[in-house]
């Protein structure tokens, strides 16, 4: 496989997204994504004994020059800074953007080049 | 009659063991100080990790850590880069601990906390926050690879020697010492475990009992939780001075920071 491009990265960063750096049209590929969050389960409690309120990403959403290619709903069968693996194919160049909300109603994204060639 | 009190005074200083001020320590040299392990036996953490764990690690795109290296890789653009040539940083993790003449041991993280007093002009960063972990993994991961040089009269000092004593020391309600298992019984398991060298190379390290990256500090303390003995708090410098110590232990060890741990 080719040699992975990390994401085009917005400052304040918590996620990486990684995709192949360079594809053949029609070649499947494996788009990784990793999340910085806590998935808090709302079974623990803090040091003082309170106890943490649940929150667990709900959905992710992964979207090639804004066309839905996948949608997961992830509950708390997650661990703390998820990493998931999307199996893809790309038919020419654009971006790859992912999008993702939580039950507090926090939302990320980040965005990633595909570069395909003759595409 | 004077005469025979100055000789009292001085039998008796040299019975309770008080050296006049201004005679170095009589200590053994340090050349003859012998480490646990001879280099070709040096193993790191994690070698003695799940092979997914291990997988986790060598593949930077699964590693949770490297999200604290890439907020700290833009911590460092913004604050330190205005100095600070980040290939020029390279080396630098690789150089700490260090001692000081008289002070006190300089870990990474006190020294990244120096330049924020002292340069960048802004409070501390508290330990164990997000942005001295993620400064503290940058610089880590900027010297992945490369190996830790003790100074050379390290084992004279004496943070090393309290770094040592702390290591060797039995404590706790389980009447063990550091060195018990990391020194002897490496390899084997206490309870389900498999006890490791005790070699602190790959910190700060992502570790799945946290759910984050912690630093050595804050691993050393959960080391003496384990032991069940008293656990010094944050700022008590015995950490550093073990850093120190488990530093000159491992000497020879790339560094592999962020590392992965269960």
């Amino acid at each position: 496989m080719s040699e992975p491009s990390t994401s085009l990265n917005p400052p304040g960063r918590n996620a990486r997204l990684i995709v192949p750096r360079l594809l053949q049209r029609g070649e499947e590929f494996t788009a990784r994504l990793l999340i910085q969050h806590p998935m808090e389960t709302g079974f623990r409690r803090d040091d003082a004994g309170k106890m943490l309120p649940a929150n667990v990403i709900e959905e992710i959403i992964l979207r090639f020059d804004g066309e839905l290619v996948f949608r997961g709903r992830v509950l708390n069968a997650l661990s703390a800074n998820p990493s998931l693996a999307v199996l893809l194919t790309a038919q020419k160049s654009g971006t790859l953007s992912a999008n993702w909300r939580d039950q507090m109603g926090n939302v990320g994204s980040i965005s990633a080049e595909l570069r395909v060639a003759g595409g | 009659m004077r005469w025979l009190l100055v000789a009292l005074g001085f039998s008796f200083a040299a019975y309770f063991g008080v050296a006049p001020p201004g005679r170095a320590d009589p200590k053994p040299p340090p050349a003859a100080i012998q480490k646990p392990y001879a280099l070709a036996q040096l193993r790191s953490g994690a070698s003695f990790m799940a092979p997914h764990l291990q997988a986790q690690q060598r593949d930077d795109d699964q590693n949770p850590g490297m999200l604290w290296v890439d907020q700290g890789r833009d911590l460092f653009a913004a604050d330190c880069a205005r100095c600070h040539d980040a290939e020029a940083q390279k080396r630098l993790a690789a150089k700490l601990p260090r001692v000081t003449p008289n002070g006190p041991v300089v870990t990474l993280e006190t020294q990244i906390n120096r330049c924020q007093t002292d340069r960048v002009k802004r409070a501390d960063y508290p330990l164990e926050s997000q942005p001295l972990l993620a400064l503290s993994s940058y610089l880590s991961f900027a010297a992945r690879g490369e190996v830790y040089r003790a100074q050379s009269d390290v084992t004279s000092t004496e943070a090393w020697q309290r770094g040592r004593n702390a290591f060797t020391q039995v404590q706790g309600k389980l009447d063990f010492s550091c060195a018990a298992c990391h020194d002897q019984m490496a390899g084997k398991r206490v309870r389900t475990q498999a006890i490791s060298q005790g070699h602190g190379v790959g910190f700060p390290a992502y570790r799945v009992e946290w759910q984050g990256v912690g630093s050595l500090n804050r691993r050393l303390r959960a080391c003496y939780f384990g032991m069940e003995t008293l656990v010094p708090a944050q700022s008590d410098p015995i950490l550093a001075d073990l850093a120190l110590y488990l530093a000159w232990r491992s000497e020879g060890l790339p560094l592999e920071a962020p590392a992965v741990r269960r």
